[in-house]
Parts: structure tokens; sequence; C-alpha cells
């Protein structure tokens, strides 16, 4: 698509409609922005696993946002200001998830140390098992059966992002039960 | 408006975690009224500091030589510092809080300075006096100055918070630093045009430590506040 100016002009009066309250306005701005939007966070985000998470994210922070553009003000500026920053935000948020992220290596090494008591097969899963069903069936379609967040999402029927926060505390609690099993054993 | 010919193609060729999103905030739409713009909001700030500080003065009212503190270099020149900065960081914090907002160094560092430069003021220009004396006189007094100074800087931040709460802040800590400094040196000044005790001790412990010492609250409490929007 080519984003000339009588483009931005188009979007301007839709985005005025969308103030207004215009639904069908809003969809087809939010719509018609999508592949440029979707562009700019491709040609800024490293990791092409979190382009969708961070697109989906920057149209959130632009739905919220939205009440704070000025319809007497040019809209390419303040719509790139905002874009730039979403992404900003949403990749500093995702970069605090992977890093509280354990990875299942870790659980290995750790349940490693345990073989001698049982093997590491029944140590992971005896720590599954006392986590919530809920927290465990994130974890085992995501680490365990390799699904992708979105395939794993769909099967529950929730938003990628609960399944995120699901899989985030089932790490959590796994890391916590198999480190007190170590502490124990030493 | 008619649909357009692209919207259509794009839809159908969106992912659907896309499209259910798309549905989801088009059907959240709504008619909002337009944020007002950092002049107008700061505008209020000013409108409400300058009551905050009328009506703390008729409290507890002006210091017997104000006219000549005021026309006196040193001293002037510290008033004028610790309003002006409580000017400019209102409308840097204001301004901070409104999602297309580019940060710059330029007016980190610019601030940072002046602030620097007014606490290094009462030991250049003022009179220099004994810390256990200044401390002895404060806890006779009750810390009254340090006292007045936080009940001026606390309506100011919560009316400045408000606003800002109400625009869309990409940047939470920073719009929370440049508020919190702002009513805290706007509480300096104000205790200033009442205290007559212009002695570096004094001026250092009750009217600008506690914006040293109590900084990270505003901070930290704008890390959350100004960033309940994207939630």
């Amino acid at each position: 698509m080519d984003f000339n100016d009588a483009q931005w002009q188009a979007w301007t009066q839709l985005m005025k409609l969308t103030q207004a309250g215009d639904k069908d306005a809003y969809e087809r701005l939010l719509l018609e922005m999508s592949p440029l939007i979707y562009n700019f966070v491709h040609k800024r985000v490293f990791h092409q696993d979190h382009v969708d998470d961070v697109f989906q994210e920057v149209l959130l922070s632009f739905h919220k946002a939205k009440h704070s553009y000025r319809s007497d003000l040019p809209f390419p500026p303040w719509f790139f200001a905002v874009i730039r920053n979403a992404i900003w935000a949403a990749l500093k948020k995702n970069h605090k998830i992977v890093q509280r992220e354990v990875p299942l290596e870790d659980f290995f090494d750790i349940a490693a140390l345990e073989t001698a008591d049982g093997g590491l097969d029944d140590l992971i899963q005896q720590a599954l098992e006392s986590i919530p069903e809920m927290n465990r069936q994130a974890v085992e379609m995501l680490k365990l059966k390799g699904m992708s967040v979105e395939t794993a999402a769909k099967t529950l029927g929730i938003s990628q992002a609960a399944l995120r926060v699901r899989a985030h505390r089932g790490y959590a609690l796994l890391k916590k039960i198999l480190k007190t099993k170590v502490e124990k054993s030493e | 408006m008619s649909e357009s010919i692209h919207s259509k193609p794009i839809k159908n060729s969106l992912p659907k975690s896309h499209r259910d999103l798309v549905e989801k905030l088009v059907a959240e739409n709504k008619s909002t009224p337009t944020a007002p713009t950092v002049l107008g909001q700061w505008l209020v700030w000013l409108v409400f500091s300058l009551l905050a500080v009328a009506l703390t003065l008729s409290l507890i009212g002006p210091q017997f030589e104000l006219q000549e503190r005021l026309t006196d270099l040193s001293s002037g020149g510290f008033l004028l510092l610790a309003f002006v900065l409580a000017a400019f960081t209102a409308r840097m914090g204001i301004a901070s809080s409104m999602p297309d907002y580019r940060p710059r160094t330029a007016p980190r560092v610019i601030a940072g300075i002046l602030i620097l430069f007014l606490f290094s003021m009462p030991f250049l220009f003022f009179e220099t006096s004994a810390l256990a004396q200044a401390l002895a006189r404060d806890r006779a007094d009750e810390w009254f100055c340090a006292r007045t100074m936080v009940l001026v800087a606390l309506p100011t931040w919560l009316i400045l918070g408000w606003m800002a709460s109400r625009n869309a802040s990409f940047h939470p800590r920073w719009t929370g630093a440049w508020l919190g400094v702002s009513a805290f040196l706007l509480g300096a000044g104000t205790i200033q045009l009442h205290c007559a005790r212009w002695e570096t001790c004094h001026m250092l412990v009750d009217h600008l430590m506690p914006m040293l010492t109590l900084i990270f609250l505003p901070i930290w409490i704008g890390g959350y506040w100004f960033a309940r929007w994207r939630k």
C-alpha cells in the first residue's frame, strides 16, 4: 500500500471520526494501518517470535492513547511517536518476561543432582503434579509437547497473553519446588 | 463512512488473533473527550499552585523582610530559581505523560544542573550556622518548615498526578520524578517566603532535604500510577 499524503489525510479524518465514537471508521482505520504498524514493528523487533506479541501490544496502546490526539495537529508525527513509544514499552515488557522465564534446561540441571533418589523424570513429574492444573497444562504444552504459543492458546481456548502468564507462573512454581528438593537433599 | 476498498482484503489477510483484537478494540470504541493540551494542563497547575501558595501564606504569613529579600540578588535569585524550576519540571512532567512524548537529554541535564545549583546556593550565598544548633532549633519548633513544605507539595503533586494519569505516559517513572520534583520545589519556595532563617543548615535540612529524601516516593508511585492506563 502506498502511504501518501492522501492516505494520511484519509486516516486523519478517520481518527477524528474514531474519537467521536464511530466504530466503522475505527475498524477501517485499524485495518488500514495494520500493515504499516506491522512493518514498523517487524523492522524494530529482533526476535521474530515476539513480532506478533509486540504488534498486539502496540495496537492496544494505540487504542488506549488515542484520546490524546488533537485533531488540530498533524496526525503522522503523533502516530509515529506513539507507535515508537509503544514498541519500546512492549519490548521492555517482553524483555522482563523473558528474564523471568526459567528455561526447562535449568530444571534438568537441578534435577540431575537428584537422579540417585528416583531419577530425572520422576522428579520433574512429581514437581509438575504439585502445581495447579492450569499452570501444568501450559508448561506441558509449551515445553514438553513443543507446541507454539498460538496453537496452545487455541487448544485451551484462552488468549496468548493469558497462556504466557499461566506458563510463567508454572515455571516459577516448578523452579521453587525443584530448588527446595535439591536443598533438602544437600 | 463507506468501507475502503483496502479494508476487506486486509481484514482477510490478518491472522485470526489480530482480527479478533481489532474486533474487540472496535467494539470498545466510544466517544471520548480529547485530552487537554500540555499548555492547558500546565496552566491549570499554575493557577492551582498560585492558589496553594497564596492560601499557605495567608495562613502562616510571609516573612517580615520579604520585600528586601525579594530585591536581594541571592535570596531573590534563590526564590526565583525554585519557582521557575517548579514550573519547568511541572511542564516537563505533563509533557512526559503524553504518549507522543520523545525523551530528550537536554531538559534533564539543564534541570539537573539548575537543581544542583539551587542546592549549592545555601553554601554559596547565605549565613553559615552550626548543624547541631540548627537541628536543635528545628527540633524545638517541631520541624515546622519541613512539615509545611511537604503539606504544600502534597496537594500540588496530587493535582499534577491526577492530570498526568488521565494522559497516557510511556515513561511513568520519569513522569513521577518530574512531578515529584516540581511539587517539592514549589513547597521549598513557598516555605522560603515565610521562613526568615536564611541559614545554610536550616535551608538544607528543612527546606531542601525533604525533596532529596522523599523523591523516591513519587518515582515509585508514578511507576504504577501513570502506567495503569496500559493494564
